[in-house]
């Protein structure tokens, strides 16, 4: 999306348009839904998350900034609610079972059907970016895959871009690795939890 | 994809992911909702802006003259007060 339709599409949330705000969903959703999916690994998780940040949106639409950058302003909001949500589960589930929840564990195998189906590098790079910790897979798919700027990235995760910068750097070398380990690891590749 | 990390095989093997998305339904769902709050604000907000200018202006300019009558009224007694005394 060109800045001038973004701008525009902007100055149409402010004044509640239906139809820039279909055309934002249009835009925005299955990318936003693809990086809360991924960062979770729920699907039950990501529809709930991505219904709040759509609502999110219309009811603070009059209070958008003129130049708002909706990619950024988006991404914000999926990482911040994610984030609030995973603090919550780990406060509710006690100290425990919370420092077991800082690390990756999936939630179930990749089913013989999904490894077929799947294309050979799409599975791999699937399960390598699934073993990596969230705060790693939250910088990859937002600069790499989604294409953000490290500077928006970083103002996307509360961070400085040379931070995000060294961040995106080892996420980079963890990844690296995960891709070079044995074909059938334990990481799902698409069988997201419900 | 970000074009500055395209030449970095490791990055770039990331473009080869799928884009997942909710069911055609959920979708829809999800936008019968935001359209419903985008008309709860819109109306909200509606009232404001549909006043006519003059509207704005009439209480503040009733209000300014009724002090300036009083304040003239006021200076005047004192004055006659002031000539009678």
């Amino acid at each position: 999306m060109d800045r001038t339709t973004e701008l525009r599409l902007v100055e149409g949330l402010r004044n509640g348009e239906p139809e820039a705000f279909d055309a934002v969903f249009e835009a925005y959703r299955a990318r936003v839904f693809a990086f809360l999916l991924r960062l979770s690994r729920q699907r039950t998780l990501a529809e709930d998350l991505l219904d709040e940040i759509w609502l999110r949106l219309v009811a603070n639409a009059r209070a958008l900034r003129p130049d708002t950058r909706l990619a950024p302003w988006l991404f914000t909001v999926a990482r911040n609610l994610y984030w609030s949500h995973r603090r919550s589960v780990i406060l509710e589930e006690g100290e425990n079972s919370g420092l077991l929840g800082l690390t990756f564990c999936p939630a179930n195998w990749p089913s013989p059907f999904d490894l077929a189906a799947a294309g050979e590098l799409e599975a791999r790079v699937e399960r390598a970016l699934a073993a990596l910790p969230p705060q790693q897979r939250e910088v990859l798919l937002l600069v790499a895959f989604e294409g953000l700027s490290p500077t928006q990235a970083a103002g996307v995760c509360g961070t400085t871009p040379e931070a995000t910068r060294q961040r995106l750097s080892r996420a980079r070398a963890a990844l690296a690795e995960a891709l070079e380990r044995p074909r059938f690891s334990r990481v799902p590749r698409r069988s997201y939890a419900t | 994809m970000n074009s500055d990390y395209s030449d970095d095989p490791v990055l770039a093997a990331l473009s080869v992911l799928e884009v997942e998305d909710v069911s055609a339904g959920r979708a829809a769902g999800l936008r019968r909702r935001c359209h419903a709050v985008l008309s709860l604000e819109t109306t909200a907000s509606e009232p404001a802006h549909k006043w006519p200018g003059w509207r704005r202006w009439l209480a503040p300019a009733v209000a300014t003259a009724w002090s300036a009558i009083y304040v003239v009224e006021a200076i005047r007694r004192a004055l006659a007060f002031y000539r009678a005394s």
